[in-house]
């Protein structure tokens, strides 16, 4: 999202790479180096990057800190007795926008001579993300409303949910640290039996075992893999925002429809 | 000596030009945590 904004006025140094897992991330010598010659620290907030504060101290970082999710509605929900927030906001395309207009305003802030491009990279972007949120709508009312079910690892797509009427279930909660106890796992098999619940997917940044046993012993299929915490590679299949947001509706889609 | 002028003016432009240039050609370092 930062290079979208930003263009070539900024040279963009991502933590978490294709498939990784920013929940549970160790952040590198390299890290500490590349932030301390950053002017802007671009993080997701609502609690996602618990190993930044040490990173950000251990750099030395002098720059501003942005948090691209400041202005969203936080999803709150309770896990084991305690009140957690769910950090994954960016998977509602309504957030999305929040995101690019904080992005678009620190780059201003941090380089005003690039407020004509960084204006008009963000409009551009913002027209994108309007067009796939026509997409994903359109997509989710031809499912017919008793198959709007999914199943997947750890509760990443509250906000997709919320914001297009799909209903998730995970077995581990909103990070990827917690894991899923035996009665949780029994539980959901007994959901997926009783709703009728057509299809579990796997997800990029976790372990496949846990859905696999469940499909097994539920009869679900497995519908494919959902992008929930970051990107594939530039060249797979959702090495941007918006095609993690394409391929993750087209593989809902063909799963849950037939 | 017009020559001569003409090359001291190159340069100063040059280094002008080429400063601000430099300083747009330089793009901005940031760091993002994923996105």
């Amino acid at each position: 999202m930062v290079k979208h904004v930003g263009g070539d006025r900024v040279e963009v140094f991502t933590f978490v790479g294709p498939n990784g897992d920013a929940h549970v991330y160790e952040p590198t010598p390299a890290d500490a180096n590349e932030l301390s010659e950053s002017k802007i620290l671009f993080i997701n907030g609502l609690g996602l990057e618990g190993w930044m504060t040490r990173l950000e101290e251990s750099s030395g970082f002098k720059g501003a800190v942005v948090t691209a999710s400041n202005g969203v509605a936080p999803r709150e929900m309770v896990e084991e007795e305690k009140t957690v927030t769910d950090p994954h906001a960016w998977q509602s395309l309504a957030n999305g926008k929040i995101y690019l207009a904080n992005i678009r305003d620190a780059l201003i802030t941090a380089d005003p001579e690039g407020k004509a491009t960084y204006e008009a990279n963000a409009q551009k972007f913002l027209e994108q993300i309007a067009a796939m949120e026509t997409t994903v709508k359109q997509a989710i009312a031809e499912l017919p409303p008793e198959r709007r079910k999914i199943i997947t690892t750890h509760d990443a797509f509250g906000y997709f949910g919320a914001a297009y009427g799909m209903e998730f279930i995970a077995p581990e909660g909103v990070s990827t640290e917690s894991e899923a106890s035996a009665k949780d796992v029994a539980n959901i098999i007994r959901q997926i039996k009783a709703e009728k619940v057509p299809a579990v997917f796997l997800e990029n940044v976790t372990d496949s075992r846990l859905l696999d046993q469940i499909a097994k012993e539920t009869g679900a299929k497995i519908g494919g893999t959902l992008f929930s915490d970051a990107l594939s590679p530039p060249d797979g299949p959702a090495g941007t925002y918006l095609d993690m947001f394409r391929n993750n509706i087209e593989t809902m889609s063909e799963a849950l429809s037939s | 000596m017009q020559r001569r002028s003409f090359l001291i003016a190159a340069a100063a432009l040059a280094a002008i030009f080429g400063a601000s240039a430099g300083a747009h050609a330089e793009p901005m370092k940031v760091s993002a945590s994923i996105w």
